[in-house]
């Protein structure tokens, strides 16, 4: 089966998602922060007039937080119905991987990472870690949820 | 009786007496006679014979008692009258004329005796102030009359030995002062010599000095000339500096204009730049949506290929663009920067063009000093030149009377040399040596002596005179 990746970088390493989860790629825009928020949100912005929480990915993923930049981008994702902002340094392309070059992440990585990869996919010499968007979510303590 | 007779009667008691005599013998000769006439016959011829006799025999005695003392008193006066003083006069005891006239003669005699003796005491005298004087006019002023005259005589005698004395003590100061007057005009000639050699050495001196000054006054109208020189360059250079100044404002302005053109089409980048970001977006999304819109976007997703490679070109050449105005704008800072350092070592120069100026013109104002200074010192060098030549021209004067004033005591040394004095004549000193003091040995140096050597050093004087 033949999955389409959106592939994206947050410094050097670059993952993917699933391209029928994103709905939107859209430029940086300064968030509005929240208060008492977890470390990984890095606030709201606003989406043609709905509230888009954005999820800072890199914090999210244990690789600390990103300073916001211009040209950086946000994926809009749907995930669970709700629309969620994943704030990365940069989109690289659409993939198109085969279900057989998706390989499962190591066991030795650890219960969170397995968690959150659905598997690692080498694509032109690169290694793609093609993320769990549910996961991403589940520990999300944003206020508001938005249908997709 | 006849020592009575002849010694001591008066001449006319002689005759008195002879007549007496005479008158006896003739009376009795008479009375005889008588007697003879009255008869005494040969008697009275014997006594007549006999007063004959007597008579005879009374002239003959008489006569001789008479004449013999006068006769020979005659002789005696004769050589008496003749001069001779010595034979003795007899009859002087004679109290008769005789006695009279030989005491007279006597007295004639012993006044000729005086006289004689005064003339020959006159003589000594006249023979000893003639061998003085004699002495005198040959030149001996050492002589003196030693034996003493009669004392009538002997106030002459120290008369002459004072005059001599006095001539010879006066020729003796001439004689020192010549002495003196010729070490002094040996001084006066050497010290004229020196003086000329150093006027010589003046004048020399000058010469140098004077050329010295030509040079140094040629050598500070040259800094003069090279100082306005430099003046005309540093103006150049100033105005060079200045130019240079202004083209260094235009170009660090062009600078700016280029660093300003460089900004907007930096800021025009980055807004393609954006342009191309938002055109990759875009075409992700077109993507994203083709790939949801599964088959029916396959031609869609082809176009957002397109679309996101034409972003991509466009974000490359972006790129490029930026690089190049980064490498433009660095160069340019750089040449901002150097404009800048070239700025301000023109301003440096401009500075160090201003205090060369003010230096040049220390320099120029010291040049002309130094030249009015060398004017001076050239005119004091003239004006000491002209002294100095004065100063020659003087010392050959003093050079001339000097040798005027040996020659002249030269004569006078001849002149006294001529005299032997009783301190001696002391030429005997070269004149070339130092102060010559008479020297009081050589009274019985032969005066001729002192002539060649007089001579001598006339001659050599004269080779050192010509010799200047």
């Amino acid at each position: 089966m033949k999955h389409q990746l959106l592939t994206f970088c947050i410094g050097e390493q670059f993952l993917g998602v699933d391209i029928m989860a994103v709905r939107e790629i859209r430029a940086w825009a300064p968030t509005t922060l929240i208060p008492n928020a977890p470390e990984h949100i890095k606030g709201v912005v606003n989406l043609r007039g709905s509230v888009l929480p954005v999820i800072d990915l890199s914090c999210r993923l244990g690789w600390g937080r990103i300073d916001a930049q211009e040209r950086h981008v946000i994926i809009v994702v749907d995930i669970g119905g709700s629309l969620h902002g994943l704030f990365v340094d940069a989109v690289n392309d659409i993939v198109t991987v085969n279900n057989q070059d998706l390989q499962s992440p190591p066991a030795v990585a650890g219960h969170k990472a397995v968690d959150l990869l659905q598997g690692v996919a080498s694509i032109d010499d690169r290694m793609v870690m093609l993320l769990t968007l549910d996961k991403l979510v589940e520990h999300d303590d944003a206020p508001d949820r938005i249908a997709a | 009786m006849l020592n009575w007779f002849e010694k001591t009667a008066p001449i006319r008691a002689k005759f008195k007496t002879l007549l007496f005599i005479h008158g006896a013998l003739s009376a009795v000769a008479l009375g005889a006679s008588c007697y003879a006439v009255y008869g005494g016959g040969t008697a009275a011829i014997l006594v007549s014979a006999a007063a004959f006799v007597l008579t005879i025999v009374t002239v003959l005695v008489s006569g001789k008692l008479i004449c013999d003392p006068y006769v020979n008193t005659v002789v005696r006066m004769e050589a008496l009258a003749r001069g001779d003083t010595k034979s003795p006069i007899q009859f002087t005891d004679y109290g008769d004329c005789v006695g009279r006239m030989t005491k007279a003669m006597a007295v004639f005699r012993d006044n000729a005796e005086n006289i004689e003796a005064a003339a020959a005491v006159q003589e000594l005298v006249v023979s000893a102030l003639a061998g003085g004087l004699e002495q005198l006019s040959s030149g001996n002023l050492s002589y003196t009359i030693d034996e003493s005259f009669s004392k009538d005589y002997e106030a002459l005698r120290h008369s002459f030995n004072q005059a001599v004395a006095g001539l010879d003590g006066s020729l003796g100061r001439v004689s020192t002062s010549a002495q003196a007057v010729l070490a002094g005009s040996s001084e006066i000639r050497s010290a004229s010599e020196d003086l000329s050699r150093r006027t010589e050495q003046q004048a020399a001196s000058l010469e140098e000095t004077a050329a010295a000054m030509t040079q140094v006054a040629g050598m500070v109208a040259e800094s003069a000339r090279n100082a306005n020189d430099v003046r005309g360059a540093i103006s150049a250079a100033h105005r060079d500096a200045t130019d240079g100044t202004s083209v260094v404002k235009e170009a660090v302005s062009a600078m700016g204009a280029i660093e300003k053109s460089a900004q907007e089409i930096s800021t025009i980048i980055t807004v393609i730049d954006g342009i191309a970001f938002q055109t990759n977006l875009l075409a992700l999304n077109a993507g994203v949506e083709a790939a949801r819109a599964g088959e029916a976007g396959k031609g869609f997703a082809v176009v957002a290929n397109e679309v996101r490679a034409l972003a991509q070109r466009s974000a490359d050449a972006a790129k490029d663009i930026k690089a190049l105005i980064t490498t433009s704008s660095s160069q340019v800072t750089q040449g901002v920067g150097l404009v800048g350092d070239t700025g301000k070592m023109l301003d440096r120069i401009l500075t160090k063009i201003a205090d060369v100026n003010t230096l040049i013109g220390e320099m120029a104002a010291s040049a002309e000093a130094q030249a009015a200074n060398v004017q001076q010192v050239n005119g004091s060098v003239t004006d000491m030149d002209k002294m100095t030549q004065q100063n020659a021209a003087m010392v050959e004067e003093t050079t001339a009377a000097a040798r005027n004033l040996a020659g002249e005591a030269d004569e006078l040394a001849e002149l006294v040399a001529r005299f032997k004095l009783s301190s001696g004549n002391g030429f005997v000193a070269p004149r070339r040596a130092a102060p010559a003091a008479a020297k009081p040995a050589n009274i019985s140096k032969p005066r001729a002596a002192s002539l060649p050597v007089s001579g001598n050093l006339a001659l050599k004087s004269e080779e050192d005179w010509t010799d200047f």
